[in-house]
């Protein structure tokens, strides 16, 4: 008996057993919740993509709700309107296209613009975010954070709006690089000004941005060509 | 057993030395009743005076009411705080007057009245008496103060604040010089104005020649020591120097550097307070260096125009580092191991 | 020679404040300074904190008969490291914006000491209900300490308790205690608070023995 208690396995059968046991708690508790935790993400996209596509003046104080596809915004005042958003495929993470319509079969509707889902590595974990462009892709409209582990008080920086705000408008023609002070980012258009003392992730968030844009810039092209080919 | 006879000490039956006894004690074995933390403190005060007289000309009741109100506060804090530790009341020393003066002269006089109550309490409270009182403190107690609001009330201490276009007083329609320097836009005053304190700021750091004045009497009294402001201006006019060459087409030249915001006025009557810079005169110079240095890196590089407080703080952290490798060799001491 | 098994109510009591996981044995530093900017986030992670404290150190006395010496703190880590997960996630279902919140902080609930300590010092060598006694009792004084510390913070840095609010928008506050420093400022005073009550405590307890002396 004695060579099994000094054997690996008489060592380590508890350990063992319990990583099986635990492993597969774990699987049920994942398969019970993620649905439910993709659903958060997705319903938080969807309340996302009215303000980064309209600006977020449009949508202050509106209650935006959403189902399915449609994106309902009613605004404190005036007429409440309806966003179509459909998932296209892409090499992003994910890709919206988003018209403007009243939610019916036949209505195609206005294009709006994209949104894409993009991340890279931040300074501490991976930063994903939303990127909001206009329906000819020539302008960033907006952008929004929906996961990131950056420093607290430092890089977690990147989620506020004043420096979110950098991106609004931005033309995409060339791509975005990050100035260290106001000095270096005023008066050029592609250069947002780094957080203090958080430069990893204010370049980290501008990479993302030029990746997100150069896919989606080349996929809207290839499709319209693709549509102008057709007979 | 090869002693001279005459030398042998006289051994009384028991094996007591006899008389003449000598009496070993270590040093100092000279001491000042002159030299006392009250006489230091009572310098700093005649020595500010051509400050607060220059705040008071250019800023009029304001500065009174400011500086007022901070060493008020800063003396009832200090009172309150001995009588918690239970020691003997250490309001005589006037120390805590001189950290409430120096805390109004930092603060721009627009600044609310809470923000020099909370930074007088914050100054004296967390940055002297938590470690102890006077001597033991890491950081200067009215830097710590004026951090402590600086990043609290951001909208009362911000560039912003110091600029009120409606005054009666000219100069306080103007941007301060740094800030104009740093956001490019508006003009940078001439140098004389610069230097007799015909600009924006806080109270007390607008003229130089008003600080000069004090520092100088200071440094004659020996309250203060000459090589911290010295070290300090000079290589802040160094860096500054490092940074026009590489940037030749700023309008902020060397001298800009030197007679604009606080650095003259901290290189006085901050840096060298006795407490929280080194011991060594060797110390004193890397400390004062330290701080020029980063007094100018921060104004050129961090999105703070002026960057005394913190480079003050950054330095006072560091100087039982600077006291450690500055430790001088006793006469006769073994060289240094190469 | 069997030890003295102490009873339950005896470690649900000494968790709260005697032994509190905060004031007295600076444990759980973490939490405490970094999630206690408001009282919400911070009453999240004691209820993240103490799930996970209760589950493991329940399984930890139920299986300490079987624990081998130099295998132990592995035992330990996988087993805090599951119910982590567990929370994490079930954070990220149920209440996804404090989730987003919390961010990297409740995935750190697996190195927080305190965790560890009580599986270590009191799970592994006691009955499971001394042992869940022992959980809720210092689950209860990690509640306090960071209710505590978070009071203050959100106060006077914000104005609110809760979210909320309790002075005028434009009355001003100290934005410095919602900041990192602050933590650290507020920590410290209350920790000289606590730390001055017990021993005031201690010398009250202490007086009349002498006086009668």
């Amino acid at each position: 008996m004695n060579w099994l208690r000094n054997s690996y396995l008489g060592q380590a059968w508890l350990i063992l057993l319990m990583a099986g046991v635990f492993g597969a708690l774990l699987a049920a508790v994942h398969l019970k919740l993620s649905p439910r935790i993709e659903e958060n993400i997705r319903a938080e996209i969807m309340r996302e993509i009215p303000g980064l596509l309209l600006g977020g003046d449009a949508v202050e104080g509106a209650s935006i709700t959403s189902a399915g596809e449609l994106v309902r915004i009613e605004p404190a005042s005036g007429e409440p309107s309806v966003l179509r958003v459909i998932e296209r495929p892409s090499e992003a993470s994910a890709l919206y296209e988003v018209s403007e319509g009243d939610g019916t079969e036949e209505d195609q509707g206005r294009l709006v613009g994209w949104v894409a889902r993009g991340q890279d590595h931040g300074y501490a974990d991976v930063i994903e975010l939303l990127v909001g462009l206009t329906a000819d892709t020539s302008r960033i409209t907006g952008i929004y954070v929906l996961s990131q582990k950056e420093t607290p008080a430092l890089g977690d920086g990147i989620v506020r709006s004043d420096f979110r705000r950098h991106f609004v408008g931005v033309p995409t023609d060339s791509p975005l690089t990050v100035g260290r002070n106001a000095a270096e980012a005023a008066g050029n258009p592609y250069a947002v000004q780094a957080l203090t003392g958080a430069t990893v992730s204010s370049r980290s968030v501008c990479k993302i941005v030029n990746d997100t844009v150069a896919t989606v810039k080349r996929e809207v092209a290839e499709e319209s060509e693709g549509l102008d080919a057709r007979p | 057993m090869a002693s001279a006879p005459g030398n042998a000490p006289a051994i009384s039956q028991n094996g007591e030395p006899l008389e003449p006894r000598l009496q070993v004690a270590p040093g100092p074995h000279l001491s000042s009743t002159g030299l006392s933390t009250q006489r230091l403190m009572i310098d700093v005060l005649i020595a500010l005076v051509p400050v607060l007289g220059m705040a008071f000309y250019l800023f009029r009741w304001f500065a009174l009411l400011q500086v007022g109100i901070c060493v008020v506060s800063c003396l009832v804090t200090e009172a309150v705080a001995s009588s918690w530790r239970g020691s003997k009341p250490t309001l005589g020393d006037a120390s805590a007057v001189v950290t409430g003066l120096i805390l109004g002269l930092s603060l721009p006089w627009s600044a609310p009245w809470y923000v020099g109550v909370v930074a007088s309490v914050v100054a004296i409270g967390f940055g002297k008496a938590v470690f102890g009182g006077l001597g033991q403190n890491i950081f200067n107690p009215a830097m710590v103060g004026r951090a402590f609001v600086m990043i609290s009330f951001a909208s009362s201490l911000g560039a912003t604040a110091y600029v009120r276009p409606e005054a009666a007083l000219e100069i306080l329609t103007q941007a301060t010089p740094l800030t104009a320097a740093k956001e490019l836009s508006g003009s940078v005053p001439g140098l004389w104005a610069l230097f007799v304190g015909n600009a924006n700021g806080s109270l007390g750091e607008t003229s130089v020649l008003a600080c000069l004045v004090g520092g100088l009497y200071l440094c004659l009294r020996r309250s203060a020591v000459w090589q911290i402001p010295v070290s300090m201006i000079a290589s802040a006019a160094v860096v500054a120097g490092i940074a026009n060459l590489l940037m030749p087409e700023t309008p902020f030249t060397v001298l800009h550097h030197l007679v604009s915001g606080a650095l003259v006025f901290a290189a006085f009557f901050i840096a060298t307070d006795p407490v929280t810079s080194p011991l060594t005169t060797r110390g004193q110079v890397i400390f004062g260096a330290g701080l020029g240095a980063l007094v100018v890196a921060i104004r050129l590089f961090s999105n703070y125009p002026e960057g005394v407080v913190f480079a003050v703080l950054l330095m006072n952290a560091v100087v039982p580092l600077i006291n450690r490798v500055t430790i001088p060799k006793p006469l006769g001491g073994l060289p240094a191991e190469a | 020679m069997p030890v003295r098994e102490p009873a339950p109510l005896e470690r649900f009591l000494n968790g709260i404040l005697p032994e509190n996981p905060v004031y007295r044995q600076l444990l759980g530093l973490c939490p405490t300074l970094a999630v206690t900017a408001a009282m919400k986030p911070a009453m999240t992670m004691v209820a993240a904190t103490a799930f996970v404290l209760i589950c493991s150190n329940l399984i930890t006395s139920l299986i300490r008969h079987l624990l081998k010496p130099h295998l132990r703190i592995l035992v330990f880590t996988l087993t805090i490291a599951t119910f982590v997960t567990i929370a994490d996630r079930t954070l990220a279902a149920f209440a996804y914006p404090m989730s987003k919140l919390l961010g990297p902080y409740v995935p750190l609930i697996i190195v927080n000491c305190m965790i560890i300590s009580r599986c270590e010092v009191c799970a592994s060598k006691q009955g499971p209900k001394a042992a869940l006694a022992d959980a809720v009792g210092v689950s209860l004084g990690f509640l306090l300490a960071l209710a505590s510390v978070a009071t203050v913070r959100e106060i006077l840095g914000n104005g609110s308790w809760f979210g909320i609010q309790l002075v005028p928008e434009s009355f001003p506050t100290l934005i410095l205690m919602i900041l990192p420093p602050g933590a650290f400022l507020a920590l410290g005073s209350l920790l000289g608070l606590f730390t001055w009550l017990g021993r005031r405590r201690k010398q009250r307890a202490s007086e009349p023995e002498t006086e009668s002396a």
